[in-house]
């Protein structure tokens, strides 16, 4: 049991590390824990994509009867079951001379070490089943991230309880006072277990909290706005796709298939009334399920969702079956990007997503997504401001100021022309195939292609303020993004061929870890002249503001 | 008015004295010797090319004998191969004359491209750090190529392929010294 002398850094080590192997009656032994046993089984869920091919045959052969594909599929299932026992044999941590320090693996050793003085937050994630076995996967990031973190797949309560006295020292349960070896702010801890009845907080996801400053909701999403969002948003498309592939692979030819059914029951289908009537209908039946499925998986994955910031850290708790909770130092955004869906926009609504660097590059989970792609899935238009606000202190977002340029002026003839081009391309195709109706596509293309050219020119934008880089493109879906100069990490100007003939060039900012927000800053078809100004100017402006970490 | 466009080469690196850099608003051109590494990598892939077609043509002519077809294939494939041999030698002097880079206040700059041209500029203080490599046909000749790492995402690394290599090394240390400079704490 690691004594409360180790865990001071500054105290003199009597050992060195080859002492670990020597006999437990050794007082100043430390001391090698392993994650919970169930680990065994979240590790094995959490790398199912890898044997899900088999598992599904193993299911549909066991429900046929069939044993060959039941014994390949056993076969195939057994690696992954194995690799998920090594994993979890090898992976120790423990915490020693003032570094949390986690072993992987046997033959190629993987050794994180995360300085504790460092560490910062300590976020969670605990779905159904987390929270039935009473263990948590523990998220360990640091301060400015430049140190590497670490993730627990899963600690029990109790490890977990232990781990945080470690970590932020003994006498952690009292608010606002700092233990001697330990300077950052001292963390009083919440936990969490099964849901309690007197748990009145809407079942969000608490966490260890710092308690040296006050927090502010910034934002509680209420369940109408879920639902419209889940309605305007596309995301029952996977699961239908999937499902339907399914379905009509394994079921269709048996007893349960829904169309044969259908085919048997309906009247002769001969009449064009009667195809286009249940074309139409089954149509709109795929939609509602499509909308109501959005909706479920807004509600699943966003219940109780608040947004809070704490100091410098913002917080996000959501989730109905998954709880998470996800920190996002705010010093850490690099890229902030308004999405404004037409569907969301109507309903006088839009989603911010946000870029963030010095976490965790590698793995992708439940708090990482949440904090980063899904930042605020849902949000009135009017709150963007003040939200705004928070994510960027002095930050103050008024659209009609912004000081946009639009594109070259020919941009519009250009885009034009490609649409042409593309509307004969396309009918000569065409043609190629069948005549003489084959030209129909193509015709039909082109009025939608001219109009396409001259909205799409006309919705990107570009401006540069005294502080940042914003970009605004898109039609159906408009994105507004911005980021800051001292997050700029390269420019670039670059002119192809088409851009020299017409006197134009595009510019591109370069910012960490892009990609989650959807968007880059990557601006086509300016003036030529004036983009290689802004270049110029950017060069000047990126220069002078240096990244500053906390 | 053509930034991308400005032709190149006002300051000669090979002329400075080792361990020298300093800040310069001016451009300057790769090593001369660039063009030999990638005329021997052209000919090489070339070479492998050719001896691709020729296996694909002693395998045309079992198939077809001395027919009109085979005649076919083997006029296309000398005049395939002509010109990728015109191309491999005419290329690396055209691109030589369109890569330049300088190291001023505002950061290290590279423009390179010869139908799609770009420049990309690093400001110094984002540097994360710098590496000078060398391929075998570039230690051949005593060029080498400088990596700059930043903390971005398309262009998380950005070569400078064709520095003479003791050079590539005095820029680098250079970039890496200037970078401390301006470490905000």
């Amino acid at each position: 049991m690691l004594s409360e002398s180790e865990s001071d850094s500054t105290d003199e080590h009597h050992f060195e590390k080859e002492s670990i192997q020597e006999v437990p009656s050794q007082t100043n032994a430390v001391e090698m824990m392993f994650l919970h046993p169930s680990s065994l089984f979240f590790d094995l869920l959490a790398h199912s994509r890898n044997y899900l091919v088999p598992l599904l045959l193993g299911l549909f052969g066991a429900a046929r009867g069939d044993v060959y594909t039941l014994v390949i599929s056993g076969v195939l299932f057994v690696p992954a079951v194995g690799m998920s026992i090594f994993r979890y044999v090898t992976l120790r941590y423990r915490i020693e001379d003032g570094q949390l320090i986690v072993d992987q693996g046997v033959i190629f050793k993987k050794t994180r070490t995360v300085p504790v003085a460092k560490i910062q937050n300590i976020d969670l994630v605990q779905n159904v089943l987390h929270r039935m076995l009473g263990v948590a996967e523990v998220k360990i990031e640091t301060a400015s991230g430049t140190e590497p973190e670490a993730v627990l797949r899963v600690l029990s309560m109790s490890q977990m309880e232990k781990l945080r006295s470690e970590i932020f020292g003994a006498d952690s349960r009292s608010v606002g006072a700092s233990s001697p070896e330990h300077e950052g702010p001292v963390f009083e801890p919440v936990l969490y277990g099964p849901r309690s009845p007197d748990d009145s907080s809407g079942g969000s996801a608490d966490l260890l909290m710092p308690q040296s400053e006050p927090s502010a909701t910034i934002l509680k999403i209420p369940i109408s706005n879920l639902v419209r969002a889940g309605l305007a948003s596309n995301r029952g498309l996977l699961t239908i796709g999937f499902g339907m592939t399914l379905y009509f692979q394994f079921f269709e030819q048996t007893e349960f298939g829904v169309f044969r059914a259908l085919e048997r029951w309906l009247p002769n289908v001969e009449s064009l009334f009667w195809v286009v009537i249940l074309s139409v209908a089954g149509l709109l039946a795929a939609m509602v399920m499509l909308r109501l499925l959005g909706v479920g998986w807004f509600l699943l994955r966003f219940f109780g969702y608040q947004l809070e910031r704490r100091g410098d850290d913002l917080r996000i708790s959501c989730g109905l079956l998954t709880k998470v909770s996800a920190t996002v130092p705010r010093n850490r955004i690099q890229f902030i990007s308004i999405h404004r869906h037409w569907m969301m926009r109507l309903m006088g609504l839009c989603s911010i997503r946000i870029e963030t660097a010095g976490g965790s590059v590698s793995q992708q989970n439940a708090s990482e997504s949440v904090g980063k792609r899904w930042f605020v899935p849902v949000v009135a238009l009017n709150d963007v401001p003040r939200i705004l606000a928070e994510l960027r202190p002095g930050l103050s977002w008024d659209e009609s100021e912004i000081p946009f340029q639009p594109l070259a002026a020919r941009a519009k003839n250009r885009l034009m022309r490609i649409a042409v081009i593309l509307s004969i391309l396309l009918s000569l195709a065409g043609l190629a195939i069948s005549r003489p109706w084959g030209i129909l596509p193509g015709v039909v293309l082109l009025p939608v292609a001219i109009l396409w050219a001259t909205y799409h020119a006309r919705a990107m934008r570009y401006a540069r303020t005294e502080k940042s880089v914003i970009y605004q493109s898109g039609i159906m879906t408009q994105k507004l993004s911005i980021t800051f100069f001292e997050k700029i990490q390269t420019l670039k100007l670059s002119q192809s061929p088409f851009d020299r003939r017409w006197s134009m060039a595009r510019l591109t900012v370069d910012t960490a870890a892009a990609g989650p927000a959807d968007h880059r800053i990557s601006v086509p078809m300016l003036d030529e002249t004036f983009a290689q100004e802004e270049f110029q100017s950017l060069r000047e402006m990126t220069g002078k503001n240096q990244p500053v970490f906390g | 008015m053509d930034y991308l466009a400005e032709p190149l080469a006002r300051d000669d690196p090979s002329d400075d004295v080792p361990g020298q850099f300093r800040l310069s608003d001016e451009f300057s051109s790769l090593d001369p010797r660039h063009i030999q590494v990638e005329l021997m990598v052209g000919m090489i892939t070339w070479a492998i090319v050719a001896l691709g077609a020729l296996i694909g043509l002693v395998v045309a002519w079992f198939r077809l004998g001395f027919g009109i077809y085979f005649y076919v294939i083997l006029g296309s494939a000398v005049v395939l191969l002509a010109a990728l041999a015109i191309i491999a030698w005419l290329w690396p002097g055209i691109e030589y004359r369109r890569v330049s880079y300088r190291i001023d206040e505002e950061g290290l700059e590279i423009r390179r491209g010869v139908i799609w041209r770009h420049s990309i500029t690093i400001p110094l203080g984002r540097v994360q750090h710098a590496d000078v490599s060398q391929g075998p046909v570039q230690r051949m000749f005593g060029v080498g190529t400088l990596t700059v790492h930043t903390a971005g995402t398309q262009n998380a690394s950005i070569n400078l392929e064709g520095l003479a290599y003791d050079h590539a090394i005095v820029v680098r240390d250079f970039i890496v010294h200037q970078r401390k400079e301006r470490d905000a704490v």
